[in-house]
């Protein structure tokens, strides 16, 4: 008895730290974001005061809120379907054991551990109109410009630079899902008369990446709806704001607006919105073995 | 354990703001003093002030701590977290959002009190974008007008002789100076971002105005401020103009510098930045053409102030009387960085023999402070440059801007935090 | 078998190309002055080491470099050894609550950052720990994801071992200490390698609380200088070819645990 309970109290010594931090600096401002969401207050203003859901009637009738709304809609399901398919490309290629592959996959990572900026500088750098892009489209005659002052190509311009970025990230999940998949099942899929590579690929591989697939899925979802780094440093919202994304809307808000108060409440219906596409895609993709 | 160690060596190393709260005779009280530094010469400058105050002061000491972007974000920060500078720049732009809030301290009591240092010395315009209420709430330490820089070369070789003082004459140069070679146009006549700090000086030149007195409304939809938005607009739809992110230059200085344009619309801050990048290029500078209404531009000033609860305020003040003083002022003129706000030295033999300097100066009566009567102006500011954006990049026509301009901008004036 | 064999080498090489080349072009635009380096770049030369001299000596470079360095090796020794204790505890030890606080480390998953950003700034800043290296590091210790793993991870381990130890008279953590977490080295490598490579590349946090240049991470300085300004490509290259050599290091070197790490937390449970 006495041993359970010297060994709990080192359980909870363990996770002390941990708690620590997640509750100050994470359930804790998730609270208080909630409470200065009521609020209207301002970095500047020495006094502030309730102001009960003005934030949010204000915000869902903001036609730049509600457009960047839109801007992250498209971003991410442009992004996600298509990243999770590249994804799942590269693992199947990627997942071999053979040095030559497991070199080339080396290279294929390295955009996904490169810094979002130095990414966005070198993609500002390649859509520019003496840059890579309009080298290869002048071959074709059309004419050079800077995509990312297009209004209509700005917003897929960064999209591909997402997919590009961190498709590897995703492709990791994949290859560990598709190494783990006992090799005895391929040999009696063959008895069983299982001929080509597709159908092995088809019943088996596919049914049994299903977990791998809600992963990469649901973290790319999360991950695309808070898309902040490459349209801040790309276009900073522009051409016009064609580009303005939820997080972007909030940051500046936040930071040059310093309405504290609004910013707050734009991130709450932003979590809001988070949490019930997640719940949405957990209950149509998950699969129960999870863990 | 060494982490633990690091991180607690680190914990105890924190770089932050020193403040010296001491009234004791001995020990020289320290105060600091910030502002955005727009390239290496600024940053030398001001430190060299700081280094020449020191010396000259044993009772206070400044120590020069620059914030080199995200400027108003920074500082409001540090007042809210009750770490302010003792003195700090601050832009015409800006300084309303300060006052409205209680933030500056007003420094009538030190100027009056002082009667060498001759307030009425100062430029009307660049004081009164600095006074509220009849307090003064900075001092205005520098400022710059708008002005025409153009490409000598270039004009040599398309035959005109003198640079453009009308609108039409505008026109007609910039359409001649538009090179084209295998059907690509090379330079553009003009380099001309949407950007509302470019664009309000026509608007004045055609006799309109942007924000109205009261801070509270816009005045977009006049027929003198369609007018001019139109003459710029034409300027870009013929291909005579041009956006400086259209030719991937950076910035429309960047786009002149590049040769990728004959003119652009510029302040003070060019002159340091072509010698410094583009020491080839040779060019001149004009006052900016007349309008409908007249001759127009608009006048930048950076005034130098004190929190409100600032711990020092009568030293912070030392150093503002000597930053600003006709000493102050005459040791920085020559850098060429941006014009005096003392009337005095607008005599200096520096202005008599740079003629691009002189154009410069020669423009303050008929500049208007880029300065507003609201809190809000950021906002304002980014979406009217947003719709701007579009209108040069053929989303919206002519009509649709001056709609979407004049709601948007009613509409974020009269947002009450 | 060997065509099959090809067709994948073949395939794995030209599947490869795209992600290496713009940052191919980027080191070889590194070496060119700013003139060659707006051309098209299709072949290797070195025309110049200058553009690296350039940036070293100036810009502050070295110090973003050292302060992300600073930044991120702190973080991440901490950070794992955070999510180390914290995985091990909720995988060994059963005691009241633990399934209900782990749900409460994993909810922290559905929380997105834009939620904490401002309570956060304004946390820090009634802390005073504005434009700190504390301010930049503390918020991001607790990295979940980390002691999912290392939860994971210790499942796998027979707990017999430690038992042993503990039975000999160690204290429980001394026996974490001592048999757990030496056992625990791919796993471990996993979560550091994530952790440091995220921390490095971390943008908008450090952002926030960076007021002056002499606390910026290499992202947030790179984001100033190149904002707005005209941008000099050849001096960004070479600046970005030196950012990206501790993050390719520390990749290559712990490879192998990186991959290993997450097959063994894997899917299949």
């Amino acid at each position: 008895m006495s041993v359970f309970r010297k060994r709990s109290f080192f359980a909870y010594l363990f996770i002390f730290p941990a708690l620590v931090v997640l509750l100050t600096f994470v359930y804790f401002p998730a609270f208080y974001s909630f409470y200065l969401s009521f609020t209207n207050y301002n970095l500047l203003s020495r006094h502030y005061s309730f102001v009960g859901f003005e934030n949010y009637w204000k915000l869902l009738h903001d036609p730049l809120f509600l457009d960047s709304l839109k801007h992250t809609a498209i971003y991410t399901a442009g992004v996600v379907p298509i990243q999770t398919l590249v994804a799942l490309g590269l693992g199947l290629v990627y997942s071999s054991s053979n040095r030559f592959v497991k070199l080339m996959r080396a290279l294929v990572f390295v955009p996904a551990i490169t810094s979002s900026v130095i990414v966005s500088l070198i993609f500002i750098w390649i859509f520019s109109p003496s840059g890579f892009v309009n080298s290869v489209l002048s071959l074709f005659g059309v004419k050079p410009e800077n995509w990312l002052i297009v209004p209509s190509a700005a917003l897929p311009a960064i999209m591909s630079v997402a997919i590009w970025g961190t498709s590897a990230y995703f492709m990791v999940v994949f290859i560990a899902g598709i190494n783990s998949i006992p090799e005895n099942l391929y040999e009696a899929s063959l008895i069983d008369g299982a001929k080509s590579a597709w159908q092995r690929f088809r019943y088996i591989t596919l049914p049994l990446l299903k977990p791998s697939v809600f992963i990469a899925t649901v973290l790319g979802m999360i991950g695309a709806l808070q898309i902040f780094d490459l349209s801040y440093v790309m276009t900073n919202g522009g051409p016009g704001y064609a580009t303005y994304t939820a997080l972007l809307y909030i940051y500046d808000y936040a930071f040059s607006y310093n309405e504290m108060g609004y910013a707050a409440a734009a991130s709450f219906l932003l979590f809001v919105l988070i949490f019930v596409v997640s719940l949405i895609l957990r209950r149509y993709l998950e699969v129960k073995r999870w863990y | 354990m060494i982490a633990v160690i690091a991180g607690v060596i680190i914990l105890t190393r924190t770089p932050s703001m020193p403040t010296n709260p001491s009234s004791s005779a001995q020990a020289p009280v320290t105060i600091v003093f910030t502002g955005w530094v727009s390239s290496g010469a600024e940053y030398q400058f001001d430190q060299e002030m700081v280094n020449a105050f020191n010396a000259q002061h044993t009772d206070v000491q400044v120590v020069f701590q620059p914030i080199t972007s995200d400027y108003d974000t920074k500082l409001k920060t540090e007042i809210a977290a009750g770490n302010a500078p003792d003195v700090f720049y601050v832009d015409s732009s800006q300084v309303f959002s300060y006052v409205q809030n209680g933030l500056l301290l007003p420094l009538n009591q030190f100027v009056n009190s002082d009667s060498s240092y001759n307030i009425s010395d100062f430029i009307p315009e660049t004081l009164n974008a600095f006074k509220f209420n009849n307090n003064i709430y900075a001092i205005p330490k520098d400022w710059s007008p708008l002005a025409l820089f153009y490409n000598v070369k270039m004009f040599e070789q398309a035959g005109i002789s003198s640079p453009p003082s009308t609108w039409q004459q505008l026109y007609q140069d910039a359409a001649k100076l538009t090179v084209k070679s295998n059907g690509k146009v090379v330079t553009y006549g003009l380099a001309l971002p949407p950007d509302m700090a470019r664009i309000l000086a026509f608007v004045y030149q055609g006799g309109g105005q942007w924000i109205t007195p009261s801070g509270k409304s816009v005045a977009t939809n006049s027929s003198q401020f369609i007018t001019a938005l139109n003459y710029t607009y034409q300027l870009i739809q013929q291909g005579y103009a041009t956006m400086p992110s259209a030719v991937g230059a950076g910035w429309d200085g960047q786009a002149f510098g590049e040769g990728l344009a004959a003119m652009t619309i510029e302040g003070n801050w060019m002159i340091p930045y072509m010698n410094q990048t583009y020491p080839n290029v040779t060019y001149s500078v004009a006052p900016l053409p007349a309008g409908p209404a007249g001759r127009a531009t608009l006048l930048f000033t950076v005034g130098l102030a004190i929190p409100y609860n600032d711990k020092h305020p009568q030293q912070a003040w030392e150093f503002i009387k000597f930053f600003t003083s006709v000493q102050g002022q005459t040791k920085w003129v020559e850098l060429g960085l941006a014009l005096p706000t003392r009337m005095s030295l607008f005599n200096l033999p520096y202005y008599q023999n740079n003629p691009d300097a002189k154009a410069l100066m020669s423009e303050f009566s008929y500049a208007h402070p880029w300065s507003f009567p609201t809190a809000n102006f950021a906002k304002v500011y980014n979406d009217a440059n947003a719709i701007l954006q579009n209108l040069f990049l053929n989303k919206i026509t002519l009509e649709q801007a001056i709609e979407q301009l004049t709601m948007s901008g009613d509409s974020d004036l009269s947002s009450s935090t | 078998m060997k065509p099959k064999n090809l067709a994948l080498l073949v395939l794995s090489f030209v599947l490869a190309i795209p992600y290496v080349i713009p940052f191919y072009w980027m080191v070889l635009a590194s070496f060119r002055d700013a003139a060659m380096s707006q051309q098209p770049i299709l072949y290797p030369f070195i025309q110049t080491l200058s553009n690296y001299v350039y940036v070293i000596k100036t810009s502050g470079f070295l110090t973003w470099y050292a302060n992300s360095l600073l930044i991120s090796v702190v973080t991440t020794t901490l950070s794992v050894f955070i999510s180390a204790l914290s995985g091990y505890a909720f995988s060994r030890i059963s005691f009241a609550l633990r399934d209900q606080l782990f749900l409460l480390v994993l909810g922290t998953l559905m929380i997105p950052f834009p939620i904490t950003i401002v309570p956060n700034f304004i946390l820090i800043l009634k802390l005073h720990w504005v434009n700190t290296y504390q301010g930049i590091i503390v918020p991001s210790l607790a990295f979940v994801v980390g002691i999912f793993l290392m939860r994971e991870f210790f499942k796998t381990i027979p707990y017999e071992l430690e038992e042993a130890a503990i039975l000999d008279g160690a204290t429980p953590f001394n026996a974490f200490l001592k048999v757990s977490l030496p056992l625990a080295k791919p796993a471990l490598s996993a979560v550091a390698i994530y952790t440091f490579i995220s921390v490095w590349n971390n943008f908008l946090w450090p952002l926030i609380v960076a007021q002056t240049p002499n606390m910026f991470t290499i992202p947030v300085g790179f984001f100033k200088t190149a904002n707005g300004q005209a941008i000099e490509w050849n001096y960004l290259t070479a600046a970005t070819t030196l950012a990206i050599i501790p993050t390719i290091l520390v990749y290559a070197i712990f490879q192998r645990y990186f991959i290993k790490g997450i097959a063994l937390t894997g899917i299949k449970r």
